[in-house]
């Protein structure tokens, strides 16, 4: 039975749809059948981060209103095996989105095509489409910033997780809860101008995933079409491998968390260069 | 030969609407003070007692006391203000009343003195840290908090609050009258604190230095004053 992911923040531009494409691309790559689910009806932007907008020919909404099939509206990834992605409507707008609408498109992924992780990439806000993305998730990943006006949106989504998805409803195993860090920079929290990751844990009080650090190969990566995750090169790439693997269940240390210490050649010239202005 | 019938234009239509009108509550059945602290109120805001209607709430004179009714109306219009009627008058006073001309509100209308319910046996217990956004209320009873409340949440109980956790959001206790009600919690830097409606606002906390301690804080009334103490 496939788990359905849902990620979330309530905040918007934090890194939601970046880190849908990085975990399914991360899932897909661990050899876990996948599918990324757009639910920003209206503002269709996964496709692009997945580097597939060319391919979109149906998408989520028609195939809730019965004008095409699953197979037809699934987009194979073509770098990945195991990877599907099912891209929103740009034409429509979330009242297009059915509670039984997606519910059957939910249940045909799980039992038709059989796959292991079904990854719903929220809209921000807190209304309709944020609402059905989180509504029959087993998992919940909450996307943060480290500034304040994100953490209150993501206690606020935590709110809802807890009282308004369907196992909450109905009463079942509460959804499992995680917290993503991203755009993380050690040395502004030094600086005191960034809340530190303690800050955030004590406020939102649930496991961390994993912190994402601030990079320029997130944007670089977007506009090129690839998830981050793929360029292993990169802080953010390595920063998400682990954190599919904790995801996973598997032990990994928290790395990018503390700000790096200047070599000694660096710091002797820094204390120079400090003493030159000085003098 | 069948008769027309015509359609006669409506006189007039009768409608049950809720409004608001000024409640005076007769505290004295004697009448030496009333006068002039009438004219003294009247005159802080002559306007709004212009032409109004009123009505004479008797629950704080005893059954059995008279009331001179003319007495009183003419000391009312004398100012313009018109009285309509009365309620929680006894038998007698609802007769005297009805002899000046007064209209007798049904009992029942108005709200009955509210005593501070009783409280449930077993508190309330929420096992999670409450959310921005959420709002929790213990009817009748105590709340039991096993978390945090963050930052814009809401908790209110008839009872006692314990937060076993930081209170950042809203805490309301005792919201049905209770003046006994306490707030507990570990740690206190609250967007706003009330028991029993005295209240007060993250700014005021500011200002007062707030304690610390490893037991937590408490929150009560004194002679009508809000108290923070360590435990």
């Amino acid at each position: 039975m496939a788990k359905i992911v849902v990620v979330t923040s309530g905040k918007g531009g934090v890194g939601k749809t970046t880190t849908s494409a990085a975990l399914s691309a991360g899932l897909a790559t661990r050899g876990y059948k996948t599918c990324v689910i757009d639910f920003d009806v209206g503002l269709r932007n996964l496709d692009l981060i997945m580097g597939c907008e060319r391919r979109v020919i149906y998408d989520f909404i028609n195939v809730i209103h019965g004008e095409a099939n699953l197979n037809q509206a699934l987009i194979k990834d073509k770098r990945i095996d195991n990877l599907y992605i099912l891209p929103a409507s740009q034409t429509r707008d979330k009242d297009a989105l059915t509670t039984e609408g997606v519910s059957k498109v939910l249940n045909l992924l799980q039992d038709k095509f059989e796959f292991d992780y079904i990854i719903c990439d929220s809209p921000a806000g807190i209304e309709k489409g944020a609402y059905l993305a989180m509504h029959f998730a087993d998992t919940a990943i909450v996307v943060t910033n480290p500034e304040v006006s994100s953490v209150r949106d993501s206690d606020r989504i935590l709110g809802m997780l807890s009282s308004r998805t369907q196992r909450a409803c109905e009463s079942l195993e509460p959804i499992k809860e995680f917290l993503l860090l991203t755009r993380y920079s050690p040395e502004r929290v030094e600086k005191g101008e960034m809340l530190s990751l303690d800050d955030v844990k004590d406020i939102l009080q649930i496991p961390l995933l994993g912190v994402i650090p601030e990079s320029r190969a997130v944007l670089k990566a977007s506009n090129m079409g690839v998830p981050v995750i793929l360029d292993q090169e990169s802080d953010a790439g390595q920063a998400y491998t682990d954190a599919i693997a904790r995801f996973l269940g598997e032990d990994t240390p928290m790395r990018f968390v503390d700000n790096k210490k200047k070599g000694l050649l660096k710091r002797l010239f820094s204390t120079r260069a400090k003493e030159k202005v000085t003098t | 030969m069948v008769m027309g019938t015509i359609t006669e234009a409506k006189a007039f239509e009768l409608k049950g609407n809720m409004v608001t009108l000024p409640i005076l509550y007769l505290n004295l059945s004697d009448f030496t003070l009333f006068d002039q602290q009438l004219q003294a109120v009247v005159a802080q805001s002559p306007r709004m007692f212009q032409q109004s209607p009123l009505i004479i709430d008797l629950s704080h004179i005893l059954a059995g006391e008279s009331i001179d009714f003319p007495r009183l109306l003419r000391a009312l219009r004398s100012h313009a203000i018109v009285p309509v009627g009365i309620r929680n008058g006894s038998v007698e006073q609802q007769a005297a009343a009805k002899c000046a001309g007064l209209g007798i509100i049904a009992p029942g209308q108005g709200k009955k003195k509210s005593e501070p319910k009783k409280l449930a046996e077993t508190a309330m217990i929420i096992h999670k840290p409450v959310r921005s956004g959420q709002q929790i209320y213990a009817k009748n009873r105590d709340l039991v908090i096993l978390g945090s409340v963050s930052s814009a949440a809401e908790v209110m109980a008839d009872g006692n609050i314990m937060v076993y956790g930081a209170l950042n959001g809203k805490a309301l206790a005792g919201v049905s009258g209770n003046e006994n009600a306490r707030i507990f919690c570990s740690v206190l830097s609250a967007d706003l604190i009330a028991v029993a409606g005295h209240y007060k606002l993250r700014d005021s906390l500011e200002e007062q230095v707030v304690p610390q301690s490893p037991y937590g804080i408490q929150v009560f009334l004194d002679k009508q004053h809000l108290c923070i103490q360590k435990i």
